[in-house]
Formats: structure tokens, C-alpha cells, sequence
């Protein structure tokens, strides 16, 4: 491996940065009370529409992983690096903002959520840290607040959603938070899930047929959570290596 | 640390290559393992990939890589499945049978159970008895993070009730011998030509001298 000096040396500088966030990285989780919401999509086959979807304790990353967590990740597991990962696991876009395998774009991306990034490396990510990805359960349990400021959380939602993307995402530290002391599950960018593969989607699906796409009004909550059905047919849309500019994620315990 | 020189391994390689006749002859291959497997990574695109390690129907641990070398037909299954799991099973028995006889012996069936949870070694001993499955077939138990990264890296949907029951999507896979996806039905009442001749096109001319032994 060739690094030239300079380089080495801001790699070298984000890395220490890195590692002093990585040791507190347990106490930057939330614990998230047990629970239950009624999720915007419902499993037919499980429990009928409006009915509340328990969910237990856990604990959540109080904000979306940054790039400068990334890249102390790769640093410690190269196979996660832009030229070693395989397209089995990431496609060609990953990480594509990065000026190199082991280097930020500059020293502010550091502080920003990463993005392009796969449910892979996402994953590997978490386990590295002897978390997982949150369950679309968990996830949308956290997003909901317990009910608090639902409107206000869904105005921001749909604000957000016809809102060009901005050139550069804010630092995770500027994120709003919500009622638990988790920021920024919505507003910068979109997450991944452990389950994001749960929704039945295609022409595939067992049982009585309901396809996300034409059934998921009937099976739906509140047809009228316009961002609901955003955030759950994006899941359904993507596939395991999939990255883009607005995709990132957290973890969970 | 400095890589080795192309010359080096491909010398290295060489010597490898040479010894393996040497080593298949000393070594009947261990119950579950195919005859050694090339040192060469996987091509990017390859499910081998995935470094999880499975366990088979005979308590075997079985990397996902030591599939490496044969063509398999495989799908996601879970053995409380009453509907769509058996007609998967069945749609491959089919496949099986579709083979030519010689053929046929190059090629794994592999099921790979979905229920991190009950489908213990026994359990899908059980499964495959029931199912009369030939010794051609595995079965295999991961963990949930096995599950979970094949069904992704497959394009598998996968919803565990909180009963037990999976909601999931179905397709019956033909890989080549370096994990890739060759074929993929969706369709359990196609004919099972169309797959059987497809693991028959990417079966070698010589793999009876590599046949696969349970």
C-alpha cells in the first residue's frame, strides 16, 4: 500500500479523531424504551391494520455514523475498502465521495453522516461494534417519539422530501433531536434497516398475493402518512448492495 | 508488508495446483467438503463472498466457500413452511430428476433453512428424510446473521412472524462452481428443464472425477 506523505498524514489525523469517538461509542447510544406504535405498514397475515406493533428495549445510536467512523472501520478491515470490496457487497458507487480508499474527502466530511453505503457494509459495520442494524420496527419505534410532536415530525419529514438535496449534508452534530436524545432520523439522510428486505415487493410474494405497490393502501395505517409510504416503499425499492449519496445509517444494541 | 511477486505466486499457485492430485488421493475428501477448492479469491459477484459458516443436516460445519467447485441448485427454505417451502423442495426434486444420470452426480441440491431458530441439524435430517432427498442433497442451519446475509445477497424478502413463521420470497438458484448466479426461476411450475439444463451447460466434462461425496 502507497500513501503519499501528505495524505498519510490527514488519514492518520481523521483516524485518531476516529478512535476517540469509537471508544465512546457506547455511551453515544440512547436506550430506547419498550413500547409500541402502529407501524405505517402493517403485515396483513400477522395482525390486522391498526393495531400496535410491540417493540422492546433497545438502544440506539444517538446519530447517523459519521464518515470519520467509516473510515476508522475500513482502516481496521481493508476488505471494506472502495478497491477491495466486492461487487457482491457494495456497487461501484460505494463510498464514491471519498478522495481515496482510506481518505475523506477533506477534513470536514469527517463529522458528516456517511453515505453511499451498502446494507453490507452497513451491517459489517455494526457488528464490528458488536451492534446490529435496527429492525424497521426499531427504527420507525424511535422515529415515532412516543407520540410526541407526530405532525410537527411529519410536516419536517415532507419539508425534507421536496427539498433538493443539499451539496453538502450538515455535521451529525447539527441534527435536530427528538424526544429520546436521538438526532436526526430524518432530515439529512435516509437509513438502513436490518429487515429493509422485509417488505414483499414484486410479483413474488407467498400467501394472498398483496403486493406492496398496487395492496399497501389497504394495509396501511393512516393513508394519508404520505411519508410513511415514502420511507417504506424506498425500503422495499433497494437491494443489499445498492448505495447512494442519500442512504446512510446507525446502529443498534 | 510486501505483497508477493506475481512470479512468486503464480509459482506458488503452480506448486499448489501440482500437489492437489497428491492430496485428493492421500485424503478422501472430509464428509461435506468437496475435492480442494482453487487458493484464488472468489470473483467479486460470488456468494462465496459471504465468510459465514453453516452446519449441514449431519452436524457438519460447512463454510458456504467448501461449496465451491460444484454446481448447485439451492433455495431459501424453513421446515414449518406448509405451502411453498415443500413445493420448492419438490420443484428441485424435479430439477434433480430432469438431469442426466451422469450429470446429475456433479450437482449439489442445497437447501438453505431460513429458521435460524428451529431448523436445527435434526430437524432438517428429519425434513429430508421425509422429503426422500437423495445424498446429493444438503441441508444446512446458519445463524441469523447468515440468514440474513444470504437473503440479501440472493435478493431473498424475509419477514420473521413473531410466531415463527417466515413471510418470504421464493426462487430456486443455479450456481456455478464459483458462486455465482447462473439461473434464477422464480416460477415453481416451470418446467424443470429450463434449470436442469442450465446446471447440466456449466456441469465440467470431467466432473465425475470430481464428484461430490455425502
Amino acid at each position: 500500500m502507497r500513501h503519499s506523505a501528505s495524505a498519510f498524514l490527514v488519514a492518520a489525523g481523521l483516524t485518531c479523531a476516529a478512535v476517540a469517538a469509537a471508544a465512546v461509542a457506547q455511551d453515544d447510544m440512547v436506550p430506547i424504551p419498550a413500547g409500541s406504535y402502529v407501524p405505517f405498514y402493517t403485515r396483513e397475515s400477522v395482525r390486522k391494520p391498526q393495531t400496535a406493533t410491540p417493540v422492546s428495549a433497545f438502544a440506539l445510536d444517538r446519530a447517523p455514523v459519521t464518515n470519520a467512523q467509516f473510515l476508522a472501520f475500513v482502516q481496521r478491515h481493508p476488505e471494506w475498502s472502495r478497491s477491495r470490496v466486492p461487487a457482491l457487497f457494495a456497487d461501484r458507487h460505494y463510498l464514491q465521495d471519498w478522495a481515496a480508499d482510506f481518505r475523506l474527502a477533506d477534513a470536514r466530511a469527517g463529522e458528516r453522516p456517511v453515505t453511499d453505503v451498502s446494507w453490507f457494509a452497513a451491517q459489517a459495520y455494526c457488528r464490528a461494534q458488536g451492534k446490529s442494524l435496527p429492525t424497521t420496527d426499531q427504527w420507525e419505534f424511535a422515529l415515532y417519539d412516543n407520540g410526541r410532536n407526530a405532525k410537527a415530525v411529519r410536516e419536517q419529514i415532507l419539508a425534507w422530501y421536496a427539498t433538493p438535496s443539499a451539496a453538502n449534508l450538515p455535521a451529525v452534530s447539527k441534527l435536530p433531536i427528538n424526544g429520546y436524545g436521538v438526532s436526526g432520523l430524518v432530515g439529512a439522510v435516509w437509513e438502513w434497516t436490518l429487515d429493509f428486505n422485509s417488505m414483499m415487493a414484486g410479483s413474488d410474494l407467498r400467501g394472498n398475493g398483496t403486493r406492496f405497490c398496487g395492496g399497501a393502501s389497504l394495509g396501511a395505517s393512516d393513508p394519508t402518512d404520505y411519508a410513511g409510504f415514502m420511507r417504506y416503499s424506498l425500503r422495499a425499492s433497494l437491494k443489499a448492495s445498492y448505495t447512494t449519496e442519500n442512504l446512510g445509517f446507525r446502529c443498534a444494541l | 508488508m510486501r505483497p508477493l511477486t506475481s512470479f512468486a505466486m503464480r509459482a506458488l499457485t503452480a506448486a499448489i495446483l501440482l500437489a492437489l492430485p497428491q492430496v485428493s488421493f492421500a485424503m478422501p475428501p472430509m464428509p461435506g467438503m468437496d475435492a480442494p477448492a482453487p487458493r484464488q479469491p472468489v470473483p467479486g459477484t460470488s456468494i462465496y463472498n459471504l465468510n459465514d459458516v453453516w452446519t449441514s443436516q449431519s452436524d457438519t460445519p460447512t463454510p458456504l466457500r467448501s461449496l465451491r467447485g460444484s454446481v448447485v441448485v439451492a433455495a431459501m427454505v424453513y421446515t414449518r413452511c406448509r405451502d411453498v417451502c415443500p413445493l420448492t423442495t419438490e420443484a428441485m426434486q424435479r430439477i434433480e430428476r430432469a438431469m442426466p444420470v451422469k450429470k446429475r452426480a456433479c450437482v449439489r441440491f442445497v437447501l438453505f433453512s431460513m429458521d435460524w431458530v428451529a431448523d436445527m441439524p435434526a430437524q432438517l435430517r428429519a425434513y429430508a428424510s421425509a422429503h426422500r432427498l437423495s445424498d446429493r442433497w444438503t441441508l444446512l442451519h446458519g445463524d441469523e446473521n447468515a440468514v440474513r446475509g444470504l437473503s440479501a445477497a440472493l435478493g431473498i424478502s424475509l419477514y420473521r412472524e413473531p410466531n415463527g413463521d417466515y413471510q418470504h420470497s421464493l426462487a430456486i438458484f443455479v450456481l456455478d462452481g464459483e458462486g455465482r448466479i447462473a439461473a434464477t426461476e422464480t416460477d415453481l411450475l416451470q418446467k424443470p428443464a429450463i434449470l436442469a439444463n442450465k446446471a447440466r451447460d456449466l456441469v465440467a466434462r470431467r466432473c465425475s472425477r470430481h464428484r461430490w461425496l455425502p
